[in-house]
This record gives structure tokens, sequence and C-alpha cells, in this order.
């Protein structure tokens, strides 16, 4: 292959990959479809053509007279990843501005994909101060917010013994609030908090499907509406998933 | 008084440890913080009733919207790491576990007011953010140029 068309496939290949790697951190689509144009401009490829939507990536660029390449793209949704976020957007900055060249940007892209989560010894303490802060700030008595923060580090461990349930979401959620709402009757009753639906609450806080929702209306603002559809569908899941697994502790504790 | 000046302290924590799950880097974690003390401080504010009301939503999400867009032009970064932050402690997580608690003890209409209730404040949110987001980027860059640059010690 002569060098030039070997380049253009890189290129190409790179754009791809930037789509990929922000789909699956919760990029919204438009912000997806905006850089992967924005970076095959910098890479002289102008005919670039996307569709995006929350699972998928459709894409074809056009050669001199024919069809150049062409590449659909499976995505599964991972963990939301702002930090992958920003790295991508920083890179497409960086190749509008020439900053960086197509082999250093492959190699820092391949960088971007390895980057990996905050250490489980960050992670705990923040499932804790998260589930603690917000019963405090939900109008919880400073006990209430201590047994949270307690739940919350169960809570947090939990999640991180079931880090490879890639495609439990449901079921995590169910299981993750059965705990909460578990561990709250067990602290109340050893006198830790005042008021079990603030701990439970504050507990539940880190599940919450924020991420989803957020994205879901940006989607819909620019007129995405299937891919805003199926962020709502997954907001309906994860809270009906919740409010069922504390239903289940509750008739339990009822009887 | 306490209570109310320790609420937006806690809120700014909370909206830091959320960062940590949403792998935010580091050097984003004071403006997420500060943002998401300011949305509490306008939220409690405008939360005139016991209940959750709309209004102090939408007013709360649309300070974090334009907070977000402020700073996403100020830091060169995508709006969506100040505005996840931000709109976290608003969604209505409260409302719907008192739905379900509600429901379960047979509480049928308050099941229903609390739903209504929560669905309200998704639905501020939803506004807010809309209305935030289509505001054009020109409008935030003359208010950025306005404000005086702190100077970095380590500039890339």
């Amino acid at each position: 292959m002569p060098k030039k068309e070997q380049q253009k496939e890189q290129a190409f290949h790179l754009v791809v990959s930037a789509g990929e790697i922000l789909l699956q951190s919760g990029a919204e689509i438009f912000r997806v479809e905006g850089t992967m144009k924005h970076m095959a401009n910098s890479l002289h490829i102008y005919s670039l053509e996307t569709y995006i939507i929350a699972n998928g990536i459709f894409a074809t660029a056009e050669g001199e007279q024919d069809l150049m390449r062409a590449q659909i793209k499976e995505v599964s949704t991972g963990d939301t990843d702002l930090g992958k976020i920003e790295a991508v957007n920083t890179l497409s900055r960086d190749l509008e501005q020439k900053r960086c060249t197509l082999e250093e940007a492959l190699a820092r892209m391949e960088a971007i994909r390895q980057m990996g989560d905050y250490p489980v010894s960050l992670l705990i303490p923040a499932y804790a101060v998260g589930a603690g802060c917000f019963c405090y700030a939900l109008c919880g008595s400073a006990s209430d917010s201590a047994a949270a923060a307690v739940v919350g580090i169960f809570l947090g461990i939990f999640f991180w013994l079931l880090r490879n349930w890639k495609n439990a979401k449901a079921l995590k959620t169910i299981l993750g609030s059965m705990l909460v709402t578990f561990f709250s009757l067990v602290l109340l009753n050893r006198h830790l908090g005042a008021d079990l639906n603030n701990i439970i609450i504050g507990g539940l806080m880190p599940m919450l499907p924020g991420v989803s929702f957020t994205n879901a209306i940006r989607d819909f603002v620019e007129n995405d509406y299937v891919s805003g559809l199926i962020r709502l569908m997954d907001v309906l899941l994860t809270v009906v998933s919740m409010a069922v697994g504390v239903a289940i502790i509750w008739q339990l504790a009822l009887f | 008084m306490l209570t109310f000046a320790l609420q937006p302290l806690a809120a700014c924590f909370g909206t830091i440890a959320f960062c940590i799950f949403f792998r935010v880097p580091a050097k984003y974690f004071p403006t997420c913080g500060l943002i998401g003390a300011i949305s509490w401080i306008i939220y409690l504010a405008a939360n005139t009733g016991s209940a959750i009301t709309g209004g102090a939503v939408f007013c709360a999400a649309l300070t974090v919207v334009l907070l977000s867009r402020f700073f996403s032009v100020r830091r060169r970064c995508p709006v969506t790491i100040f505005l996840i932050a931000g709109i976290f402690p608003l969604v209505p997580g409260a409302g719907i576990y008192n739905t379900v608690y509600a429901a379960l003890t047979g509480n049928t209409s308050l099941a229903v007011t609390n739903f209504l209730a929560a669905f309200k404040a998704a639905f501020a949110i939803a506004i807010a953010v809309s209305i935030g987001v289509m505001i054009p980027t020109k409008y935030f860059a003359a208010i950025e140029r306005r404000f005086p640059r702190i100077p970095r010690k380590n500039k890339r």
C-alpha cells in the first residue's frame, strides 16, 4: 500500500476510535459527531459522513472517485468516564491546532483507551462521602449522615466486588438498593441514625441515574430523539430497579 | 442557621465524591464542588415549602447550567464535566424513594403525590438544561473575557 493511502487509513481509524471512546464514556451524540468531524477535517478527510446512535457508529469516508472507507462500530455503553471525554477533546483540539502529528495522536488515543479508574482506596471513601454528604444536604441529621456514610462504604465494597459484572446493570442496582435498605435497618437497630428514610435516601444517592438523565435531555435538545429515548429507558430501568430493591427488603422487614 | 451554612458545604463535598465515580480529572474537582455548593444554596433559598417544588429545582438547575457553560469556556473543556456533577444532586432520588415507600405502606394517594413531585422536578431540570444549553457560546465567551484570569504555575 502506498504511504499516503496507509496514512488515510490510519487517520480514519483514529477518527472512528475517537467516536467509540466518546460514546462509550457517556458523551452526548452531537459531541461525538462534532468531534469526529473536527478530527477528520484536521486530518484532511473532508468527506466524512457519520450516523450515530447511543449504541453504534456508522461512518464512511469518500475518496477521489469512490467510497474509500466505511465502518460500522457496535458500541456497548461502559461506565461514565468524563476523564476520557476531556482527554479526547484535548486531543482533537491539539490536532486542529497542529500541535501533534498523526503518529503521536494514535499513540495518545491508545493511552486514552487504557486510562483506568481511580484507585479503590479512593473509590470506597468516595461512596461514603457521597452518601453521607448528600444525606446531610437533604436535611438529614448528623447521625443519619454518619449512618448513610457507613451504608455507602458497604455499597462501595459491594460494587467493587461486582466490578466485572458488565452486563448486569439492573441486577446490580436491585442488589445494591437491597443492600442499602438492609444495612440501614440494621444500623437503625444498632441506634446509629434516627430517621430510616433519610439514611436510605443518602445510601441510594450513588446509584441515581443522573448521568443518563442529563445526557438524555441534552440528546433531546439536539434533536437526537432516538438516542434520547434509549438513554431515558436506561433511566427508567435504573429507577424501577432501585424501587424493586427497596421494596423487596421493606416487604421482608414488614413481616 | 448552622445547618443552613453546613448543607451547601456537604453538597460541595458530595459533588466532589461523585466526580470520583465519574472519573473527572482531579484538576476540575474544586470547580465542580463550587458549582454543587452554589446550586444547593439556590435550591435551599428558593425552596420555601417542605416538599420538593419544581420551581426551586428549576432555579438551581438553571444556575448549574449557566455556571457550567461559563466554566467550560474558561477552562476549555467539555461542558458535560461540570453539568453532570452539578445536576446530580438535583435528580429527584428522594422523591422516587418516597413514592415507593408510600406505595408499599398502602398510601396510594401519597404515592401519587410523591410521584408527581418527582416527575415535576425531573421536568424542571429538563427545561432548565434545554434553555441553558441553547444560549450561544459567544455570550459566555464575552462574559468570560471580563473576568481576569488567575495566572497558573504550570502552563501547558
